[in-house]
């Protein structure tokens, strides 16, 4: 299974690299959505993408809605890990695409347990 | 969320930087810092119905735990601290955000490791981080 974890925060995408490396996944890091974008067209597909939404270039929601214009990506996984709170920004972000929306700070039994209600991953398995 | 704009005192500040804190594992300290350390600091405007400022300081006990909370590395470089309290900044100011109320949408700057020319005007206050201190200033309307 392969995560690419989409950040402009360094700090950030390390934590989530821990994280997701514990629970068994192979990692990519992008700093920004186009980034992101330019990494999907060119290296293997990933099952899940953990994506920020305010970041430089291209933010988080831009990419998801490009990502979800794409046939190709309809079954990858994709939450949203952001500070943003806002409800109506939650509703819009799961309304243009995304499976799944977590506030930060996360932790690591947090993102376990929304793994597999979104059935990415088998509860007996972790 | 309120329509009405509302500006946070600095005690729900503290119980906010506190609640947030409380998501981080922050590993015990080990040794007496060097005197020399310094603070490191991250600021950033959040933008809606006004535009509010908000800087974050760990000081040099808290910085290299929030590094180590965020790299799980024992020896943070000067980076690691400085994009630390960057992501840390971000966050606090989501959980922020949602105290202003208002009818819009607030939307979060991109952290910047500057620290204000004056804090006149600006409420400040602090939590623990580990063994140490993260300072907050807020800037009102």
């Amino acid at each position: 299974m392969r995560v690419m974890i989409v950040d402009d925060s360094r700090a950030q995408r390390m934590m989530l690299r821990r994280m997701v490396e514990t629970l068994g996944f192979e990692t990519e890091e992008a700093e920004h959505g186009q980034d992101a974008l330019d990494k999907l067209q060119a290296d293997d597909p990933v099952d899940l993408m953990l994506v920020d939404w305010n970041m430089p270039v291209l933010d988080g929601l831009d990419m998801l809605k490009a990502v979800r214009k794409q046939g190709a990506y309809a079954d990858t996984t994709i939450m949203m890990v952001s500070s943003e709170s806002d409800p109506r920004k939650i509703a819009r972000a799961l309304m243009c695409g995304a499976d799944d929306y977590l506030v930060k700070p996360v932790d690591a039994p947090m993102i376990r347990e929304k793994l597999i209600m979104l059935g990415v991953l088998e509860p007996e398995t972790v | 969320m309120s329509d009405q704009l509302t500006m946070p005192h600095a005690d729900e500040l503290a119980e906010m930087l506190t609640t947030v804190l409380s998501g981080f594992t922050f590993p015990a300290a080990t040794s007496v810092p060097d005197p020399a350390a310094q603070p490191f600091g991250a600021r950033l405007v959040i933008e809606g119905d006004a535009e509010v400022g908000l800087y974050l300081e760990a000081d040099p006990v808290a910085a290299p735990a929030l590094a180590e909370a965020f790299f799980a590395t024992g020896e943070p470089t000067d980076q690691d601290k400085r994009d630390a309290i960057s992501e840390l900044a971000n966050v606090t100011a989501g959980a922020i955000k949602t105290l202003l109320g208002g009818e819009g949408e607030w939307s979060i700057g991109i952290p910047e490791a500057e620290m204000p020319e004056s804090f006149d005007g600006w409420i400040v206050t602090q939590a623990p981080a580990g063994s140490g201190r993260i300072h907050l200033a807020f800037k009102p309307v």
